[in-house]
């Protein structure tokens, strides 16, 4: 089977048909999305195409990228570019295997197809009994074509796994981050385009831009003998490899199985006739160290200062994605918070540019890059164990180089003030709850997780009125007392009705006098602090408004501070 | 607390000039024309002549109206009173006629009667002072003693019955000394805590009974034990 030309990955049309084609189906205007039967293949997929783009038709300069995406490739283009590198994507027969082991690896024991799955309890989990939540037994036969993005998503999010068990390139379980058209009815090419960068800034210091083939042992690692990692020194560092190798990355060394007793497919419920129940998989494989700079995924320095420790690619945390991530993931600003974006996210700001520029000539671009959005999606890993998958959309804003400074000013203000405000919300459900609040123990995380996700909607509008006060290049650019005001309003008033659900909902009828007492003054304090009253109490919010300057007058306010005089 | 009054008057007299002078800007339970007419029969059932002319031109009830009203303890008897008639044309004749009731009239006579029962009661009002606020403020010539006890409070929150309700709310106002309470707050109340016992719940919690109740009535604890720091 090879993975270039046969019908394997299912994809989306306009008339809502999902129907299975080859991977240069991505260039039919007719297919809008792939619909795979798992969130983590649907993220791996998406990457799966992107690669193969990057490697099949890298652009030399953003020009031609602008070129390219002006004029999409018919299928047959694409065909046609991608049928060199088609002895790199077979999956199975004698010669070197897609992603898996040149060697056979015959002197290793056979394991069951569900270790190629992140989400599948360990040998040691079955041993102890202790697969609680997930289950195992629930995948044991699986098609070639799910075997196959089962064994690419494990390669790009190996999570590390124990003595001599490799993690992947970019860690275990990182995020990705993708930039789609804020237009969900583009196809599927001018979703995935963007996420291609040229070949003057792909790869990474010290590496050399070479056309890719399909025989290059230092692109796809399978094509030649296993490099093994059982000694020093033979870590992989970016300087050796090819520049797409990113793309490519392979830590693991398995060897799949096909079966001759045909089967149905645990995963996506097709007949199969040659399906994967075993698989070989053996210790040390490719082992990567060094400063590497996956381009989808964003990465970070823990100490700004000490610039010879190697960046982190961001995971996914407990808590999900929120607003506050945003800064973090398209902000890059090494020197203070040491956030670095993933490298695609940074280039796009310049491609901005580069149309915002052709167009200014009088070249007829869309503008759609005025309006994109960024995909983040990855593992939540606690190292080997997933806690969760998330997949979250933002909204995606340009602005120029010059003024991204005031921009993370901005959206820095704007989080602040919703942290400082959970914090307090917290405390005085936690006041309201208990009779020692400060000796509660318990995960209150959910609060706070429920007060970001209420308030993202009303940060996005804010942050886009940013995005469109900073793309007008005027020297001083202020960002109004309205959407200072806005911002603070939604806060507050997230912030009061969440505490009301949490406290107040049941029945206060038979309360306890001391639990009415406790929730009326925590209730009262909240609202103080809120409405900024108060010289103590009431001081972030009067900060806010200063910074902002906007008055902090409602009705009920003046009447608070007429009743305290 | 005229300082209040006079900055609440402006906002609720918008649209309504004649009558938002006299009543508070916002009602759980009650409508605009309803406080206004119950404002109007409370001062003429209580105030001597001198007092109501500042006021109204109207002249006050007979005194033995009042005394055979405040003489009933059950809802039937508070029905049969002259004073709960008068209150009854009024709603009847003016406010109902504006803005037509959407409750049955068995339910409205019997919160109207519980409310004429319990306001009758009061002697002297402060605009737009609830009772919860004057039941949690310290009893003159005490430590740090409320005019109401917790228990007792939780009491008045727990009625069951517009009888115990009657019993217990004309309990609270003695305690308040019969004065220091506004009598439209205060119809207002009953007439919320009556609209619960229908199963009529706010759907913010905020804005029930025991909340607002006991809301007022800690404030006003909080207040005078930090005065008293």
């Amino acid at each position: 089977m090879n993975l270039l030309t046969e019908p394997w990955l299912p994809f989306r049309h306009r008339d809502g048909r999902i129907e299975y084609r080859p991977p240069s189906a991505l260039a039919d205007p007719e297919v809008l999305d792939l619909a795979l039967p798992r969130a983590d293949f649907q993220g791996a997929a998406w990457q799966f195409l992107i690669a193969l783009l990057q490697t099949a038709m890298t652009p030399e300069d953003t020009d031609a990228w602008l070129d390219r995406y002006q004029i999409p490739p018919s299928v047959a283009a694409l065909d046609e570019a991608l049928a060199p590198f088609a002895a790199a994507f077979v999956l199975d027969g004698d010669g070197p295997r897609f992603m898996q082991d040149l060697d056979p690896l015959e002197d290793v024991k056979e394991a069951p197809i569900a270790g190629l799955l992140i989400d599948s309890p360990g040998a040691n989990g079955i041993k102890n009994n202790t697969d609680f939540f997930v289950k195992r037994g629930r995948v044991e036969t699986v098609c070639p074509e799910c075997a196959a993005l089962a064994l690419f998503t494990m390669q790009i999010n190996a999570p590390a796994g124990g003595a001599g068990i490799r993690v992947g390139l970019r860690g275990g379980g990182p995020l990705t981050t993708l930039i789609l058209p804020e237009d969900e009815s583009k196809p599927l090419w001018h979703r995935l385009w963007p996420n291609v960068m040229p070949a003057d800034a792909v790869g990474q210091p010290g590496q050399t831009w070479r056309p890719p083939k399909a025989d290059d042992g230092k692109l796809f690692f399978w094509m030649t003998e296993t490099r093994i990692s059982d000694k020093k020194g033979t870590e992989v560092l970016p300087e050796q490899v090819h520049p797409l190798h990113a793309f490519w990355s392979m830590p693991r060394r398995y060897r799949l199985l096909f079966d001759e007793t045909p089967g149905c497919c645990d995963l996506c419920g097709r007949e199969t006739s040659h399906p994967v129940r075993r698989l070989r998989a053996k210790k040390q494989g490719a082992n990567y160290d060094g400063p590497w700079r996956h381009p989808l995924t964003p990465y970070r320095r823990l100490n700004p200062k000490k610039l010879d420790e190697l960046p982190l690619s961001s995971k996914g945390q407990p808590g999900g994605l929120g607003y506050r991530h945003w800064p973090g993931l398209v902000l890059e600003d090494e020197a203070v918070s040491g956030a670095l974006p993933a490298r695609v996210v940074t280039h796009h700001l310049h491609k901005y540019r580069m149309v915002q520029a052709a167009r200014d000539d009088g070249e007829t671009f869309e503008a759609l890059f005025r309006r994109a959005r960024l995909w983040v999606f990855g593992y939540d890993m606690d190292n080997m164990k997933p806690r969760g998958w998330y997949s979250v959309e933002m909204p995606l804003v340009g602005v120029p180089e010059a003024h991204q400074e005031i921009l993370r000013d901005w959206v820095k203000r704007f989080v602040d003030l919703a942290s400082e405000f959970t914090w307090t919300l917290r405390n005085q459900l936690k006041r309201a709850w208990f009779k020692r609040p400060e000796d509660a123990k318990g995960d209150m995380s959910q609060v706070d997780a429920q007060f970001f996700e209420a308030t993202q909607l009303a940060f996005f509008k804010a942050l886009r009125m940013m995005g469109e006060t900073l793309r007008d290049e005027t020297a001083t650019p202020t960002l109004s007392p309205g959407i200072h005001r806005q911002w603070y309003l939604a806060l507050k008033h997230e912030a009061l009705s969440l505490f009301d659900a949490q406290a107040i909902s049941g029945p206060l009828e038979g309360m306890k006098m001391q639990q009415l007492e406790r929730i009326t003054s925590a209730r009262r304090y909240l609202q103080a602090y809120l409405n900024g009253s108060g010289k103590k109490i009431g001081k972030t919010v009067q900060t806010f408004a200063q910074v902002g300057s906007f008055e902090l007058s409602s009705p009920t306010t003046q009447r608070d501070e007429e009743s305290a005089a | 607390m005229s300082e209040v009054e006079q900055r609440a008057q402006p906002q609720g007299a918008e649209g309504e000039a004649t009558k938002g002078e006299t009543v508070e800007g916002y009602h759980y339970a009650l409508t605009h024309q309803e406080a206004y007419e119950l404002r109007l029969w409370w001062r003429r059932l209580v105030m001597d002549d001198k007092e109501l002319k500042r006021y109204s031109k109207q002249r006050p009830y007979p005194r033995g109206v009042r005394a055979t009203l405040r003489r009933c303890a059950t809802i039937e008897s508070v029905m049969l009173t002259e004073a709960f008639r008068h209150l009854w044309q009024a709603l009847e004749s003016k406010a109902w006629q504006e803005a037509p009731p959407r409750t049955s009239r068995d339910q409205r006579i019997e919160t109207w009667a519980v409310i004429a029962a319990v306001a009758c009661e009061l002697r002297g009002e402060t605009f737009d002072a609830p009772l919860g606020k004057r039941l949690g403020e310290k009893r003159p010539n005490t430590g740090d003693t409320p005019r109401m006890s917790d228990l007792r409070f939780q009491q008045l929150l727990d009625c069951h019955s517009g009888d115990e309700l009657i019993r217990r709310f004309r309990r609270a106002l003695k305690l308040a000394d019969n004065a220091g309470v506004s009598v439209v707050r205060l119809a207002d109340m009953v007439a919320l805590w009556h609209r619960e016992q229908r199963g009529q719940y706010r759907a913010e919690a905020t804005q029930r009974f025991a909340f607002v109740m006991s809301d007022a009535y800690f404030k006003a604890r909080a207040l005078k034990s930090a005065a008293g720091d």
